[in-house]
């Protein structure tokens, strides 16, 4: 279920901004992902942002849109998502990449 | 014109702005359904306190700060306009569509505050119960303002620059 959210939220978020290249999912480990508390978490790499650094941003759950659970978004430039593929280190929270939703499995 | 009183007043609005967004963070990391009227009100605060401690790094006298809370609107996109400013051109080039999107942001935030109604036709915020012209009592945790961050265009852009802003204008050696 998380998953298909994450989905739906991932393609809103491809057709609010086009200027976003790359969403790719945050995870936890699994104990804490299995928490229905545990925030959904996109990294969105985005051509129109600023190199600010890793700085997650949280959500509400927003269940009008099917956003049932809560949300956390890190918004990073193409530099930035270069340096993290380097080194995953640079993610807070022992998070690890997860998989990329591109723009045709997030319009499914 | 940046006095050693302006700068404090920059640095105490700044610090204080950090306190009410990690407020709202912790609201939403450990809390997260709770009415949205909470995580909202703290993001007015912040962005209030901000635009003031912007405008006294501006050179404004604190003092004509104090009494007013409708600067939102004005000075929230003059700070992302300064902080896009300092980008690559390329950056600001793509980011050409986040400036509207923070002046719409920026008027739907400064509404939020229970003094700004927009000459009576707003009466909706985040602290207090409203009545409106119909005599309905109206409750902030119960009301739902249109104000999603999540589904808005620029939202996450806003509150990344937020933190980002609250860090600067909160240091002492900022000039």
């Amino acid at each position: 279920m998380k998953d298909e959210v994450a989905e739906r939220l991932a393609h809103a978020h491809y057709q609010l901004e086009p200027t976003i290249r790359l969403i790719r999912r945050l995870v936890a480990d699994p104990a804490r992902e299995a928490d229905p508390d545990e925030p959904i978490k996109l990294l969105e790499v985005n051509d129109a942002t600023t190199p600010d650094g890793i700085r997650p941003v949280y959500f509400a759950p927003h269940p009008a849109s099917g956003i049932i659970y809560p949300s956390l978004i890190v918004e990073i430039t193409p530099q930035e998502y270069d340096q993290i593929m380097k080194n995953n280190s640079l993610l807070p929270h022992d998070w690890q990449l997860g998989e990329v939703i591109d723009r045709v499995a997030a319009a499914r | 014109m940046n006095t050693d009183r302006t700068r404090d007043w920059r640095v105490a609005y700044a610090k204080q702005a950090r306190s009410d967004l990690q407020t709202r963070e912790a609201i939403l990391q450990h809390t997260p359904r709770l009415p949205s009227c909470q995580d909202l009100h703290y993001l007015q605060m912040c962005c209030e306190k901000i635009c003031k401690a912007y405008l006294c790094w501006r050179g404004s006298d604190p003092k004509q700060l104090q009494s007013s809370h409708a600067y939102i609107t004005n000075v929230l996109p003059q700070i992302v306009r300064h902080h896009l400013s300092r980008q690559s051109r390329q950056v600001q080039q793509n980011a050409g569509w986040v400036l509207p999107a923070i002046r719409r942001l920026a008027r739907q935030i400064e509404l939020l505050a229970p003094s700004i109604d927009s000459d009576g036709s707003i009466p909706s915020n985040c602290e207090y119960p409203w009545e409106d012209s119909n005599g309905k009592v109206h409750v902030p945790a119960e009301h739902n303002f249109g104000l999603d961050l999540l589904h808005a265009p620029a939202g996450v852009f806003l509150l990344k620059t937020l933190q980002v802003v609250v860090e600067e204008l909160s240091s002492d050696t900022t000039t």
